[in-house]
């Protein structure tokens, strides 16, 4: 064999093997769809971003970020998205009205009489202020289509009741001016103030007796929040602007006094500008992915300013976890342009000043959240050749194995409220989603019934 | 007269229900599997991540459907969708320019993977080679890697690369001469260092 044609032969080679990778079957899945998709793509995300915000035993709150495609999908695979009843629940018949009585964080709360939730629930977005106290954003089966629908929690996901919705869509983000309405997310700050979100914003300051559509002055209306958390009294929400940037408005929770940060996150050139906010007490991460890291902003001192994110040189995105208001991981999947492949831990001590790779390679693909409870403790939601799966670590990131089951479909939700209790939802594709809980610190996690 | 005009209408409707229909089959007969696999490999020596392959394969394919009416000869239908493949990377490398991301502006192609997944032990030198050709690859501007991949990877001949792409033959030429005298450079290298074969 001559030179010339050893050369080609392994020039051939190295790009076979560069361009191993078959199209993965979500690429299957959404080609497949295009036939039944007459709508133009939108200019801003299809992706629900959902997160838990935990509060709690001495850890300061935890927020997860993670992004799916597929409830989206998952939704309209469910027969359509149809308008919510007006001032309640479908199928909660009188559940919007109040009453007086006791909630041990206020006297000015409010009582919803629970009813049940209705049949066919799926969740979609979970918040939980205590071990008790939760709330799940989900569909329900009403009038043909599905509607958006609350469950209420005050025993730790044991019971659960139907309360009002926002009298809104379940919220889809893309797909048409149409289909850019609604909520797709849920925190609540305490007992009382709660926000649902994405792309619209509602707020109820009456334990969700009641919403009111909120509007951040300074944004136009239909700029999308895809992203909202709350700790240490403030609510903080990103919006997608028509300039092609992110806004950062923060409020007090009880106040929707709500003020834009001067500080911009710039989107990147992809096609799905994605947004990741993290507090703990009173700092906060913001992480800006469009297939890769891009900008970032952090809130020091009350005020939001651009600060540079870990993971910008990887060429992937990267999500972010806190365990306090100094301590933050990053989980950032190197990608195929860098080496080595494979999702990266990065942990920073200094409020996310500066990151140094720790641990091992998490055992995924591609990751979409990150739940950082403990120090010694990273759950991680993502795929890997398995499927979707959660995978934990209980030596900082040392060691990891699967805690759940690898399957079909996509992860709507990751965080922890307490060093011991976090929730996950998944997405399976189908059309139907499941709220998994742990209560031993991420080791094992079982689904959640309503 | 109402009644006539509606089933009119209906019947208008009946037909262009069947004609989506038998079109949506077509559609999904042309982009099936192997034509994805294949399109979603090109995208990713192109654009060296595996994500905007992704996504740039579901942007072609939309297109694609979008102007299903405009493939004349089903035949043709790989060429007709390679051209449309061939833009949709094109704006992709464009937008990243344009974008004030962490990207290069010229961005690589993917490292090689891990050598055990390229040869067995006993080919250390052709992992050695292999290695160099991706580093060199990764390194190519993104005119030169696309005709490098059109022309090694898609073995398009030197015509159908310039129908592709749509410039002349003696660019793609061109573009092939310096790319490939690039990655020989490399190769050579490489080979130096490695064990006599």
């Amino acid at each position: 064999m001559t030179g010339d044609e050893r050369f080609e032969r392994d020039l051939r080679a190295a790009l076979d093997d560069l361009a191993r990778e078959p199209a993965p079957e979500r690429l299957v899945d959404r080609v497949a769809g295009i036939p039944a998709q007459p709508a133009l793509a939108s200019s801003y995300p299809t992706r629900l971003r959902l997160a838990v915000r935990g509060v709690g035993s001495g850890l300061g709150l935890i927020a997860a970020g993670v992004a799916i495609a597929i409830l989206a999908v998952a939704i309209r695979q469910g027969g359509g998205v149809g308008p919510a009843p007006t001032g309640g629940p479908p199928g909660g018949g009188a559940g919007a009205s109040p009453a007086s009585g006791g909630s041990p964080t206020s006297s000015a709360s409010t009582v919803v009489h629970p009813s049940p939730v209705p049949a066919g629930f799926e969740p979609l977005s979970a918040t939980f202020v205590s071990v008790d106290d939760g709330w799940v954003l989900g569909s329900a089966p009403c009038g043909g289509g599905r509607c958006a629908a609350v469950a209420q929690t005050a025993d730790g996901g044991a019971t659960w009741s139907a309360v009002p919705a926002p009298a809104t869509s379940v919220g889809i983000l893309g797909g048409g001016a149409a289909a850019n309405a609604g909520v797709s997310s849920i925190r609540f700050a305490d007992r009382l103030n709660g926000w649902a979100f994405g792309p619209e914003l509602w707020a109820t300051h009456d334990g969700g007796a009641t919403w009111r559509r909120e509007a951040i002055s300074g944004l136009p209306a239909a700029a999308p929040v895809m992203a909202l958390e709350t700790a240490a009294g403030a609510v903080h929400a990103a919006a997608y602007d028509p300039a092609h940037d992110f806004r950062i408005a923060s409020a007090a929770i009880a106040a929707d006094d709500w003020r834009l940060a001067p500080a911009r996150v710039p989107v990147g050139a992809g096609p799905v500008p994605q947004i990741d906010l993290v507090l703990a007490g009173r700092a906060g991460w913001i992480v800006e992915n469009d297939r890769t890291v891009v900008a970032g902003a952090r809130l020091e001192a009350g005020a939001w300013r651009a600060w540079q994110p870990p993971c910008l040189d990887v060429v992937g995105p990267g999500v972010l976890a806190a365990a306090d208001e100094q301590t933050l991981v990053a989980a950032c999947a190197v990608g195929a342009m860098a080496e080595p492949q494979g999702v990266h831990l990065f942990e920073s001590t200094d409020a996310g000043t500066s990151f140094g790779e720790t641990g091992s390679r998490a055992p995924l693909d591609s990751v979409a959240g990150v739940a950082f409870p403990v120090h010694s403790t990273v759950v991680a939601a993502g795929e890997n050749r398995q499927g979707a799966v959660v995978v934990g670590s209980f030596d900082g990131g040392r060691t990891w194995r699967n805690v759940t089951p690898a399957g079909r479909g996509s992860f709507a939700d990751l965080g922890f409220t307490t060093a011991d209790q976090g929730i996950v939802i998944v997405a399976e594709g189908n059309g139907t989603s499941v709220l998994l809980m742990t209560r031993d610190g991420g080791q094992t996690w079982a689904p959640v019934g309503f | 007269m109402i009644e006539g005009r509606i089933e009119v209408a209906r019947i208008v409707r009946l037909a262009e229900d069947r004609r989506d229909a038998d079109r949506a089959r077509a559609f999904a007969d042309l982009v099936d599997r192997r034509s994805l696999d294949r399109a979603y490999r090109y995208a990713t020596l192109v654009l060296g991540s595996r994500a905007d392959a992704e996504d740039a394969t579901h942007d072609a394919a939309l297109t694609a459907w979008r102007r299903f009416s405009e493939l004349r000869e089903p035949d043709r239908f790989d060429a007709w969708f390679g051209r449309i493949l061939v833009n949709v990377c094109r704006d992709r490398l464009r937008a990243r320019r344009r974008a004030p991301a962490s990207l290069d502006a010229d961005p690589p192609v993917p490292t090689a993977p891990a050598h055990a997944t390229l040869a067995a032990p006993d080919e250390t030198d052709d992992v050695a080679t292999r290695d160099a050709l991706a580093t060199a690859l990764r390194s190519l501007s993104a005119d030169h890697r696309e005709v490098v991949a059109l022309r090694f990877y898609l073995d398009l001949t030197v015509d159908q690369i310039a129908a592709r792409t749509g410039v002349g033959q003696g660019t793609v030429k061109s573009r092939l001469h310096y790319a490939i005298r690039h990655l020989r450079a490399a190769w050579d290298r490489a080979s130096d260092r490695s064990p006599e074969r």
